[in-house]
Parts: C-alpha cells; sequence; structure tokens
C-alpha cells in the first residue's frame, strides 16, 4: 500500500493526535518506506510514538517505536532503537481486507506493552528475556558455550581456538560435543579455567541498561545473592583464578523453568584476588552472550519437551528401521544408545537405509553412529558391530544396563531367542519389537517385557508358526522374496517409507513407556495401501481389514495362553 | 485348539446331521398322509354339504431349523414335525373339534397307530415290532379376525382347562433360529452346538423322561450361545467347537437356580421349556452338565488328539470319532518356516 493510502486510513481511523510525516534514518535501518509520529498519552506520561510502514503492507504488521527510546524509561519488550516488541508476525494472522482495523489493534497491543512497562507490572518479562537484553548491551561479545547447568557455583573450562572461544563444562563429553559443534582449526585448543555462578533472583532484578556501562558493582551484587554456603564453595574454587583474564559465566532460573545463561569477560586485569570478591578492580569488563550449544536448550527447541536424556537405550539390528530408530531417539533426546549389528552397509543398501551411499562397506552399527554423531553432537552411541548373539555370548552387551531394548532385526529366529532370555531373565525393561510387513502393507510394534504376559512369542504360538499380527494371510501362492540378479541378491519387498513409518510409532511407544508408568504389553501397527500387494497375487489377512478402532481396541489382546515362554510362571 | 480335534467334531458332526436324504422315506409319508387328510375333508364337505375346509402346510421343528439329528442309535425312531394351518377361525371351532379331524383322517388302522398328544396327533410307523419313524401333525387355526395363529390343545382324555386355542407362532422360531447369525461360521457353530448337545442328552440320558428337549436346548443356545470362530486379536478364521461347548456348558450350568432351570420359548406363548421336568430330575441334568464340563476341559488340556477324543467319545457316544494314534502321535510342528517381517 503506498504512503498516501495509508495516510487516509490512519486519518479515517482517526485515533493519532497531530500525526506527522517521520523521515530518519530509522526506517531505512528497519527497511521501512515510510512512517509517521505522534504524541500520546500513556500511563499519565508524554509518549512520541512512530509508526512505520513498508509498502506490503497490510501484508507485514506496522512496526511501532518509541522516538528517543535512549532517553526514556528502561522498560521491557523495548529494542535500542526503540522498536516495540508487541508479538510476532509468524503468529498473526493479518486480515488483509481491514487495513484500518489492523493499525487499530496492532497499536492497542504496543500501547498495552508500554503501559505495562511506564506501571512496572511487566518487569518479570525482564528476567524471562533477562539474555536477550544482556546480548544488547554495548560491547557484547559472543562465544559457544556446552555447559550442563549446576546448583552451585562450579569450576568450567574456557576454551581458545585462534578467535574462537568456548566454554565447556568439565563434565565427561562436553568437551568432546564442542569439538563436534564447531570446526576447530588444526593449531590445537588450550583451555584456562573459568567459574561459572547460578543464583536465584528476585523480581527487581532487571538487566544493565543496552547504553550504560557494565559495572563492577551491578556483577558483585549478584554475588551478594547467593547464601553462604555458595559464598564459602565461590571462594574456595576461584582462589586460583588470578590470569589477566577472565571469564566469569551467571546463570539463573527463570519462573518457567528455563535456565538464562550469560557471561562476563574481564581482561587486563592489574588488581589482586579474585574479580568479584576483591575489595578493588582494576580491568575491563565486557558482556558476554552465550551461543548456547547445550542439550537442555538446543533440545528443548527442537524436542518434544520431555526430560529424557537419563535414559539408556539398546537397538538391537541397525537396518533400516533401526537406522531411522537410532537417529529419531536422539531428535528426541535419548542420547546415549548402543546399536548391535554385525552386518556391512552394502550399495544395495543405501535407498533404505538412514545412513546412506556415504557410508557403504562400514558396518551398519558404526554407519548409524558416525552420522548420527555427526548431526547430533550431544548423542553418545556405542557400536557394537556383532551379531547380537555373539555380542550376548562375548558379554559385550549387559541388557540390565539398559532402560528400554528395540529390537530391529528383522530375523525371527533371533527374535525368539532374544524373547525367550529377556522374558524369563530381564522382565521390566520394556522391548519394543519392530517389523515391517511385506509390499508396504503395513508395520508393526510389539511392546512388551513391561508384564511377562504377552510377548513376542505369543503372536508365534500356532501350528504354523504365523505371526498372528501380520497384514499378510497366512496363506500365499509364492513367497514374498525377490530377486533381481540371483541368490546373492534377495531382498524383501518394502522402501524408506514403510520403515520410517514404523520408526514413528515405534518412537512414539518408547516416549509413552517412558514416561508413563501405566503403559501396558501391546501391538501398535499402522495400515499402508494394499493395491501392489494384491496385484502381485498375494492376500491380506483379516487384521488388515480392521478398522483403526477395532485395532486399537485388540492391540491388548494378543496374548495366548497356550505361549510356552511368558505362560510358565 | 488342535485342528485334529476339530476335524473330528466335523466328522462327528457330518454323522449325526439328519439331512434331507435321511429322511426322504418320512417325508414321502408326510405326504401322503397330507393327501389322506385333504381327502377326509373333502369327503367330509361333500357328505354335510357345508364348505370345503382347507389348510396349508409348513415343516416345524428341528428339521427346518436345521437342528436335526438322526437318531442315536437303533431304538430310537426318526420323527417329523408338520404344521397345519387350517383356514377357520377358533371362535368357530373347538381344538378338539379339528383335531379330531386329522385323527379320523389317519386312523385307518394300516401298518401305524395314531395317537392323540397334547400339542399334535402323532402318526407312529412300526417295523418288526420297533418304532421306525413318527410324523407329528401340529394343529393351527389361521383364519382369524385378529390375523394370529393358534395352536389347537389337547386331548380327550385330559382336564377341559388344558383343552384350549393356545397363541403361537410357529414359523417365527424358525426365523429367530435362522437369523440369530448373519455370519456364516458362527451360524454353521451355533448349528453344529445344538446337534453336538441333543446328540450328548440323547447319549447320556436312557428315558424320555428327565431327558432335556431338543427345543430346550435349543433355546438355551438361542439365549447364551457365544461362537469362537474368529481370533478376536487379529480376525483370523480360528474355529474352536471345543471352545465353544465349554462355553456353552457354562452358560446352562449358570442358568441354575437352586434345583431347577428355566429356559422360555423365545416365541409365544413363550412357556418354559423345562417345566416339565421335577426337581430330581433337573438336579441330575445338572450333575451331567459338570461331568460334561470336567471332561471338556480335560480334552482341551490334554496334549495328544487321541487322548482327547477318546475322551469326548464318553460324553457324545460312539459316533465321535477318535483319529488313531500313530496320525495324531507324528503331528510335529515344522522347523522351517518362511516369515515375511522385515526391519
Amino acid at each position: 500500500m503506498e504512503k498516501n493510502k495509508v495516510a487516509e486510513v490512519i486519518n479515517h481511523l482517526g485515533i493519532f493526535k497531530n500525526i506527522k510525516e517521520f523521515t530518519g534514518s530509522l526506517l531505512k535501518k528497519k527497511e521501512l518506506d515510510f512512517g509517521f509520529f505522534f504524541l500520546d498519552k500513556i500511563a499519565e506520561k508524554d509518549v512520541e510514538v512512530i509508526i512505520g510502514f513498508n509498502k506490503n503492507f497490510p501484508l507485514s504488521m506496522p512496526q511501532y517505536f518509541i522516538k528517543d527510546y535512549d532517553n526514556f524509561v528502561f522498560i521491557p519488550h523495548i529494542e535500542r532503537d526503540g522498536k516495540v516488541c508487541y508479538t510476532h508476525d509468524d503468529y498473526v494472522y493479518l486480515n488483509a481486507e481491514d487495513p484500518e482495523g489492523i493499525i487499530q489493534e496492532t497499536y492497542n497491543l504496543t500501547k498495552a506493552t508500554i503501559e505495562k512497562g511506564l506501571l512496572k507490572s511487566n518487569f518479570i518479562d525482564f528476567i524471562n528475556e533477562f539474555e536477550a537484553y544482556w546480548n544488547r548491551i554495548d560491547g557484547c561479545e559472543t562465544i559457544f558455550g556446552n555447559i550442563i547447568i549446576p546448583n552451585e557455583p562450579t569450576l568450567i573450562k574456557i576454551g581458545y581456538n585462534e578467535n574462537k572461544r568456548f566454554a565447556v563444562s568439565e563434565e565427561n563429553g562436553c568437551i568432546n560435543q564442542i569439538h563436534r559443534f564447531t570446526n576447530l582449526n588444526d593449531k590445537g585448543v588450550t583451555y584456562k579455567n573459568s567459574i561459572i555462578i547460578p543464583f536465584s533472583v528476585s523480581s527487581d532484578f532487571i538487566p544493565p541498561r543496552y547504553n550504560e556501562p557494565l559495572t563492577i558493582e551491578y556483577l558483585k551484587a549478584i554475588i551478594d545473592l547467593l547464601n553462604d554456603k555458595e559464598k564459602q564453595k565461590l571462594a574456595k574454587i576461584s582462589s586460583g583464578l588470578t590470569s589477566s583474564e577472565l571469564y566469569v559465566l551467571f546463570c539463573f532460573k527463570q519462573v518457567n523453568g528455563n535456565h538464562s545463561l550469560f557471561g562476563v569477560k574481564f581482561s587486563n586485569i592489574t588488581s589482586s584476588g579474585f574479580v568479584l570478591t576483591a575489595e578493588e578492580f582494576k580491568g575491563k569488563i565486557t558482556p558476554i552472550n552465550i551461543h548456547r550449544l547445550d542439550k537442555e536448550y538446543l533440545y528443548k527447541r527442537g524436542g518434544n519437551g520431555l526430560s529424557t536424556f537419563d535414559k539408556k537405550g539398546l537397538i538391537i539390528g541397525g537396518g533400516s528401521i533401526g537406522g531411522f530408530i537410532s537417529e529419531e531417539l536422539v531428535r528426541n533426546g535419548f542420547f546415549d544408545l548402543t546399536i548391535v549389528d554385525g552386518d556391512i552397509l552394502s550399495s544395495d543398501n543405501c535407498y533404505r537405509h538412514l545412513t546412506g551411499y556415504n557410508y557403504i562397506g562400514k558396518s551398519k552399527a558404526l554407519a548409524i553412529k558416525e552420522k548420527v554423531e555427526r548431526y547430533f553432537p550431544h548423542s553418545n552411541i556405542t557400536e557394537v558391530s556383532d551379531s547380537i548373539e555373539n555380542a550376548i555370548a562375548k558379554k559385550k552387551i549387559n541388557f540390565n544396563d539398559y532402560d528400554f531394548i528395540i529390537i530391529a532385526t528383522g530375523n525371527v529366529t533371533i527374535n525368539t531367542y532374544l524373547n525367550s532370555l529377556l522374558n524369563k531373565n530381564h522382565l521390566g525393561i520394556p522391548v519394543f519389537y519392530t517389523w515391517n510387513d511385506p509390499y508396504g502393507i503395513g508395520g508393526h510394534c510389539l511392546v512388551t517385557n513391561i508384564e511377562k504376559a504377552g510377548c513376542y512369542s505369543c503372536i508365534y504360538t500356532n501350528e504354523n508358526f504365523y505371526n498372528m499380527a501380520s497384514f499378510a494371510h497366512q496363506n500365499q501362492p509364492k513367497s514374498f522374496l525377490k530377486t533381481i540378479s540371483g541368490c546373492g541378491s534377495i531382498y524383501t519387498p518394502y522402501g524408506s517409507m514403510d520403515s520410517m513409518q514404523t520408526c514413528l510409532i515405534a518412537i512414539k511407544k518408547v516416549i509413552d513407556v517412558m514416561n508413563d508408568s501405566t503403559e501396558k504389553n501391546a501391538i501398535y501397527s499402522w495400515k499402508g495401501k494394499s493395491n501392489i500387494f494384491l496385484a502381485e497375487g498375494y492376500n491380506l489377512s483379516a487384521r488388515y481389514s480392521m478398522a483403526e478402532s477395532e485395532l486399537a481396541e485388540r492391540s491388548y489382546a494378543f496374548e495366548n495362553k497356550q505361549c510356552k515362554t511368558c505362560q510358565v510362571i | 485348539m488342535s485342528t485334529v480335534i476339530q476335524s473330528q467334531f466335523y466328522k462327528f458332526h457330518d454323522t449325526i446331521k439328519l439331512e434331507a436324504i435321511d429322511n426322504k422315506q418320512v417325508i414321502e409319508k408326510r405326504d401322503m398322509l397330507i393327501e389322506e387328510i385333504k381327502a377326509y375333508l373333502k369327503k367330509k364337505s361333500e357328505e354335510s354339504g357345508k364348505p370345503l375346509i382347507t389348510f396349508s402346510v409348513f415343516n416345524q421343528g428341528s428339521y427346518p431349523m436345521g437342528t436335526g439329528n438322526k437318531p442315536a442309535n437303533d431304538k430310537d425312531d426318526y420323527d417329523i414335525d408338520a404344521g397345519l394351518l387350517f383356514n377357520l377361525s377358533k371362535d368357530d371351532y373347538t381344538p378338539l373339534e379339528v383335531k379330531k379331524w386329522v385323527f379320523e383322517a389317519l386312523d385307518t388302522k394300516q401298518f401305524r397307530t395314531v395317537q392323540w398328544k397334547k400339542p399334535c396327533i402323532r402318526v407312529q410307523y412300526i417295523e418288526d415290532g420297533f418304532p421306525k419313524f413318527h410324523i407329528d401333525f401340529a394343529v393351527y387355526s389361521d383364519g382369524n379376525t385378529d390375523t394370529k395363529t393358534y395352536i389347537a390343545k389337547g386331548t380327550p382324555t385330559i382336564s377341559k382347562d388344558q383343552v384350549k386355542w393356545e397363541i403361537s407362532e410357529p414359523k417365527r422360531l424358525k426365523e429367530l433360529i435362522n437369523g440369530k447369525y448373519t455370519d456364516s461360521l458362527d451360524k454353521s457353530q451355533f448349528i453344529r452346538t445344538i446337534r453336538y448337545f441333543k446328540r450328548w442328552k440323547d447319549n447320556k440320558f436312557d428315558s424320555v423322561n428327565g431327558k432335556p428337549t431338543g427345543i430346550a436346548l435349543t433355546a438355551l443356545a438361542y439365549n447364551g450361545f457365544k461362537p469362537y470362530t474368529k481370533e478376536y486379536f487379529n480376525g483370523q478364521e480360528n474355529i474352536q467347537d471345543l471352545k465353544a461347548l465349554i462355553d456353552f456348558t457354562n452358560y446352562i450350568i449358570g442358568q441354575f437356580s437352586w434345583k431347577r432351570i428355566e429356559a422360555k420359548l423365545p416365541v409365544p406363548p413363550y412357556n418354559d421349556l423345562f417345566k416339565k421336568m421335577t426337581d430330581d430330575q433337573c438336579t441330575v441334568f445338572k450333575e451331567k452338565l459338570q461331568k460334561l464340563k470336567e471332561v471338556l476341559v480335560a480334552a482341551q488340556n490334554e496334549a495328544d488328539p487321541h487322548e482327547a477324543c477318546k475322551i469326548l467319545k464318553k460324553e457324545f457316544g460312539d459316533d465321535f470319532p477318535v483319529p488313531p494314534k500313530e496320525e495324531t502321535a507324528q503331528n510335529r510342528k515344522r522347523a522351517v518356516v518362511g516369515t515375511n517381517e522385515s526391519a
């Protein structure tokens, strides 16, 4: 919309008094095409407000600024240039047919934001968005951080690699993970001791103003918030921190449970003693923004919101399903996994395997480890490139080390053997058997070992060793195996998407079982299209024709009283 | 359950079930007798100058319901039930009057005896001094202003209060039984189970007195039978007559209230089909049911189908087949089986 048109809309709206055109450089900086300013009274204070538009309006929201914010009261949700953050473009729908309404309603939100700030009723937002304000302080520098938030003052390391700096916890794995996250050059990394100080905040704790120097007094006030025990700990561990340059990190828990993490760099230190507790400080203070790479922070942004970091999973079978499951488990916060598979990844497999062509010639377990760890630096994948039978015989695996076990071998003989072993000796560790039916007609996840009755062998306890959960009928005119060039390349027809679909139901059930103690042994299945299967002359089972509601209702009814594994007391 | 045992149940059923071909001679006789009744009525009309009384015929009893059995042994005779629907109003004739026409029409003293029964007129054929088969003719009034059908009840020798036109829906029972299940597997198992039970009672009760009737067992099955033809989990066909029998036996035992059991005809007049049995006879019935249940469960738990069928034979009689030991002993499962799991 052109300037004149917008001016007409504003005039017609009639809520802005003495409105004039604004032509300051702010517009260009904010990629706005034109703007206006006007005076309003907000919380009994005269406030000059700029309203800026670009020509896309009303497809984009107008932006509002407090004019001359440097000399205005410091309140939440106002950027350095005075921009009022009243909402976010991505989270609103603008009815482009009503530009007048858009201006009216966005200004109402803007005014409310300023009003709350002036009345100090939204100062809690300073705390909840503390890092954002800290990062805006003049001269703020950024370093990477892979920090496990501690409960008391704790030593950490600062890594120096040319011009890169990163803060890492001393806990096992954090340093290794940061190496995976950042491309460090060959000149090596040197580490210096540093410290992180967790503290609790009160509601009047506000960040320093962006255009005012960060003072030692402000930082010492944080130390005053520590209790005696924390102060003693700080004194104990800070005694050796006397170099001319020192990083100190701070963190506190927000009301919403997340942690704010920020820091300062003391440089050119000429005074003695620990900078924050010595009587005198001589040197330079630089605010530090932490580019967070820790799993708590990254996972909360992209994960399912559940805390599963402490769960260990064993995945037996690193084929198509096992590969996808490994990666998806990590994406869902199950970082500590062991994968057992002795098979070598061949080019024949590459289109339905997680890792693809780049990893052929490696064992499937190793290929998955390398790919997943490369993409998800917090993950800790142990590979056992051996068959599960050998791994057990050689004591490479102890089932009791794991919180859950996923079995994706596609081998009924091995699955039956494992079922017997786990049902007899390791009852209580949830086990998830996963497999695909041929030709994309479906896939299954059997959750078992939560209770004794209802196990993998139950579904094969019948005269013909037929898989009772299968969507393929027991009687078929021919084998499902296909061959391209003779015995060497026999395969069962299913695709990558089938494995992904099976992976999804398995992952959802792992999350359910790990977070809900009331989950029971059950079979979950997904149904795919049957046209190719039928065109090949194969027969579907009665279970395939069941409605989703029937499958769900009967998911627990697979227990077989004649089962020789789980029915034996 | 072993498919071997289920196969024996199928064989047993094939042996005991009464089919049209088995009844051919009886059906021919019935048709002949019907012609005799028609001739009688025609003659009666001509002699009296009154209008000809007409009737239509339908099959009733177990035969049209598909639940009929062959006689359990040579002493027992085949039977067939026919309903005669007279086009007359119950207000114009007494029940005995109409039944008497049928009696007189058939009582010609030729190779047969004709008996008054309370619900029918029975024609009994004898061969070599033994009953060979009998045909029961139930008489109905089917020309009433209220459009309802009434059965003629009574004999000349019983008390007058038991002589009556009683409301009845003879065709409805057949519809109920045949319409109970729409699934063909369930329906077949329902019919088979009724036949098994009827054969069981013929095998386990010596005399007519104290023996539950076929219709009583049929009514119980109508109310309480539960089919076992498919796996609940996956809907796969898995016919288990033994399981259905155990369940049904349990159901019947559960119907006993102290010494008695009651089962009402599911159509008018909704009479209790165990009413004629004394308390003691009911108790004997219950004891025999409990024994049956024990045997059925024992057969289910028996690993060897040969032994299981031997146990079942004791309850169901000599027609229950026992597969040779050598056949069942080699019933080893396959050790190498193709699968369709992939991962």
